[in-house]
């Protein structure tokens, strides 16, 4: 399996829901899973690319995680800066600057169709990946290859051309969702690649699925759709808080970016604060939006109620979530969107746009559009005044969340697989 | 003898449109008048206006043979009355004919029946019973309560509001082991009578109305009759209640074609014979004493969480009915008739996924997309409607202030004068 992070070293959803899926896999003793990830974030400051094509591959499993012992499962690690939601520029400026982007890969880098001036460095990362796949696909034993998104795409298809498996490309999102609708030309080459190439797609809901569909050509039985779920939540003593404090707080989490509408949220703050008192709204995150939305809230006159936190680790979120009367997800794009679940999980009543595959999945939370900040304000007060109606949404919210597992999600990829491998048997 | 007695209901709710909370106190309209004008008049062209002529003729050919009754809620009436009024001329044509009888309800097809205190319920059943005096000329004999929902403490309000029988579904939950072929006396009020919906029958019959494919063929009306036929001889009573839409619509030729000779088949057996409720009222004596506290309603896969309803249904019922003593206290029209309104089941209905108003009614569709929205929508409006209440009696109150200084002055002045 090619993925490109793994917790606790995660910067979005992908890395959770990765981690969810190997471990539901397993659990299933039939299933042995190799995990292929790029050097993390944290270690990269040392890490030198060059040594990429003869990377070490080294098991780093037990060293993340103490308290899970997993047997069939072996992670790999790989030395790359690859970090997921980066764009070509952004990588640019990152490590333009630090002068490290002279790599040895020039053979790898004569296969990027533009290379000139247009972050390249990102894509001979991916395509470095690709290389390392091609000596882990010869090295290892295995019978299936599974790829997490458009990074490791290439990596899947150099290991299928190598061994001749069969690929499964695992669709979290695409360009079209991350970029709302600038898409990249490059990648929208690479993720056609993949999806042509794959003997099976696994999306993440039925919107990426139609997706797919409609923007990328692939015939509908190509694509399953498995919703991506959440671990139960063990320590949770919260039960109904013990929320005295006056003020309400309405939380938005996530990256302040186009994807996510941050604009929506802070034109249903300036409607809600002009008719109620006592709320406070918080953006938690970052972003290359996050001047434009404080200048907007300027514009608007209400800095005093709307408050940034910046980037948040894990603990900081679940403490953030804790406090919140209300956590909206106004995305104007989400492949699937994990931080509801949570949020239902910690007792917080939910909205979200209708344009988010979690959407599909879930009854017990308030769903507009995400354009339409009337609907959402309006939820937003009537949430905020009505304590049945915040009290009924958390508690049947709750037992609906409970009833996910990523257990049953990877055993519906497991289905993918017998199916995937039956057909090409016969 | 065995008599059947056919019962049609006509509903229409008043429905909401979009009420946000930056619209209280903006005196927005609370209905989405252009969809219900739409639909009343979709209604009345091509279901009830056709088939009211439709019965009319049938009536007079069956030379006083063919009997029907009428439940028409008094918001349908209202909407009658403001989108279609030739279509209450045909109803009153109806009525005249002495052959249709019109039941009773709660003015509004209210939820009133389940509020804390009855003074509501039993105040919209006189409502309605004067309204059916005055647009068809009748006393009603038997009330059918929204959605034919029954306890034992709504027949207790309903016998003190002066009807002698009430109406509900016979369902197998209450009757267990006896048939509802029987009349039966509630065992809380026992001068008030009970007359059970044949669950069977009915279904039966709706369902081939429903069936545009088959309706024409003679094979349904043999079915129909079949489910009659299998009902014991001694049971004396069949009643069979319809929604009025069913004989309208696409198909309604066949439609009506098949429910003529349905009539017909009827008449010319030789110990069945169609009846009024008010002649079976008086023509049959109870046999049993009934009742229940686990309430009964008319709604296909019915659960009992429909009532008294989930934590949202019961708490905004709760807020709407502890503003009865404000709207009693005031005069404006206009309050009282949104009052009536408010109260309509069908609001409420929209609260519950799992009821099947929420997916079925067409006209409900696509408004809400979860029952909290439906909510939220509701309390909005539930809100304005306080504060408009608020404001009124601000204004009746200062008024009263402003005359008696008037007074004052001029009884100062005149000795001056």
């Amino acid at each position: 399996m090619f993925g490109w992070e793994f917790p606790p070293h995660i910067s979005g959803g992908l890395g959770t829901a990765c981690f969810g899926i190997v471990k539901g896999l397993a659990s299933d003793k039939n299933v042995d899973v190799t995990f292929v990830v790029p050097k993390t974030h944290g270690n990269e400051h040392s890490a030198n690319n060059i040594q990429l094509l003869s990377a070490d591959h080294v098991s780093v499993g037990s060293q993340y995680h103490a308290e899970w012992n997993p047997t069939g499962v072996s992670i790999l690690e790989v030395n790359s800066k690859l970090i997921p939601y980066e764009t070509p520029e952004s990588y640019m400026e990152k490590y333009q600057v630090s002068g490290k982007i002279k790599t040895e890969t020039v053979r790898e880098g004569q296969k990027i169709p533009f290379s000139g001036g247009y972050g390249p460095n990102l894509f001979s990362e991916i395509y470095n990946y690709a290389v390392v796949a091609k000596t882990i696909a010869t090295e290892n034993q295995f019978q299936l290859i599974h790829a997490h998104d458009w990074l490791t795409f290439p990596a899947g298809i150099a290991a299928k051309q190598i061994s001749g498996k069969p690929l499964i490309v695992h669709v979290h999102s695409t360009d079209f969702d991350r970029s709302g609708g600038s898409v990249n030309p490059d990648i929208f080459a690479i993720e056609k690649q993949g999806f042509e190439v794959a003997d099976h797609i696994i999306t993440v809901s039925n919107r990426i699925k139609n997706r797919l569909i409609e923007q990328y050509h692939i015939p509908s039985h190509k694509i399953t759709t498995v919703y991506n779920a959440i671990d139960p939540e063990i320590n949770d003593n919260h039960a109904i808080k013990n929320r005295k404090q006056k003020h309400k707080i309405v939380t938005f989490l996530g990256r302040i970016t186009i994807q996510k509408g941050p604009e929506y949220f802070v034109n249903v703050a300036r409607m809600v604060i002009h008719r109620m008192k006592n709320v406070h709204f918080v953006m938690a995150g970052n972003g290359e939006l996050r001047d434009h939305i404080l200048e907007l809230c300027a514009q608007y006159g209400i800095t005093d109620k709307f408050h940034f936190t910046g980037f948040l680790n894990n603990g900081e979120v679940t403490r953030m979530l804790r406090q919140s009367d209300l956590f909206i997800m106004p995305s104007v794009s989400e492949p699937f969107g994990i931080v509801p679940l949570e949020a239902m999980q910690y007792n917080v009543p939910v909205i979200i746009s209708l344009q988010s595959g979690v959407s599909e999945l879930i009854r017990n939370v308030i769903k507009t559009d995400f354009w339409d900040v009337h609907a959402m304000a309006d939820a937003v007060h009537g949430i905020l005044m009505n304590k049945t109606l915040v009290t009924s949404m958390i508690t049947e919210g709750k037992q609906e969340v409970s009833r996910l597992s990523w257990n049953r999600s990877a055993n519906q990829i497991r289905q993918v697989y017998l199916k995937t491998l039956f057909n090409l048997a016969s | 003898m065995k008599n059947i007695c056919l019962y049609f209901q006509i509903h229409h709710p008043f429905s909401f449109q979009t009420f946000r909370f930056f619209d209280i106190g903006e005196h927005k309209s609370y209905y989405d008048d252009l969809r219900i004008e739409r639909e009343i008049q979709e209604v009345s062209t091509n279901y009830y206006i056709p088939t009211n002529n439709f019965l009319l003729k049938l009536i007079h050919q069956s030379k006083g043979q063919l009997k029907l009754s009428f439940y028409i809620s008094g918001t349908a009436l209202d909407q009658f009355l403001a989108y279609s009024p030739k279509l209450i001329n045909s109803f009153r044509q109806l009525a005249d004919t002495g052959m249709v009888e019109f039941a009773g309800g709660t003015d509004s097809h209210s939820i009133a029946s389940l509020a804390e205190n009855n003074d509501e319920f039993v105040d919209q059943i006189y409502l309605n019973k004067e309204r059916i005096l005055q647009n068809f000329g009748q006393n009603p004999k038997v009330f059918v309560n929204s959605d034919l929902l029954f306890i034992n403490q709504i027949a207790t309000s309903v016998g003190k509001a002066g009807y002698s029988a009430i109406f509900t579904n016979g369902a197998k939950k209450m009757l267990q082991w006896r048939s509802p072929n029987y009349l039966y006396f509630s065992e809380v009020q026992k001068r008030l009578k009970i007359l059970f919906r044949n669950e069977v029958v009915s279904n039966e019959l709706s369902r081939l109305l429903g069936d545009t494919d088959t309706i024409g063929k003679p094979d349904s009306i043999k079915q129909i009759l079949n489910y009659l036929y299998a009902i014991k001889p001694e049971e004396p009573l069949v009643n069979i209640y319809l929604n009025y839409n069913s004989l309208g619509g696409y198909g309604m030729d066949n439609k009506h074609r098949f429910f003529r000779k349905f009539v017909s088949k009827i008449i010319s057996a030789p110990s069945v014979c169609l009846s009024l409720p008010s002649e079976i009222l008086e023509r049959y004596m109870p046999v049993a004493e009934i009742g229940t506290e686990v309430p009964v309603c008319w709604k296909k896969g019915f659960h009992s969480s429909y009532y008294p309803g989930n934590n949202l249904q019961k708490e905004a019922i709760k807020h709407l009915f502890k503003l009865r003593e404000k709207v009693k206290s005031i005069e404006n029209q206009n309050l009282k008739i949104d009052w009536q309104y408010l109260q309509t089941s069908d609001h409420f209905h929209l609260m519950d996924e799992n009821h099947p108003d929420y997916a079925t009614t067409e006209s409900n569709s696509g408004i809400y997309k979860s029952k909290y929205e439906a909510f939220i929508n509701y309390m909005n409006i539930l809100e304005d409607f306080r504060q408009r209440l608020k404001s009124e009696k601000r204004k009746v109150k200062s008024e009263k202030t402003i005359q008696k200084p008037i007074h004052f002055n001029q009884v100062k002045r005149k000795p001056v004068i």
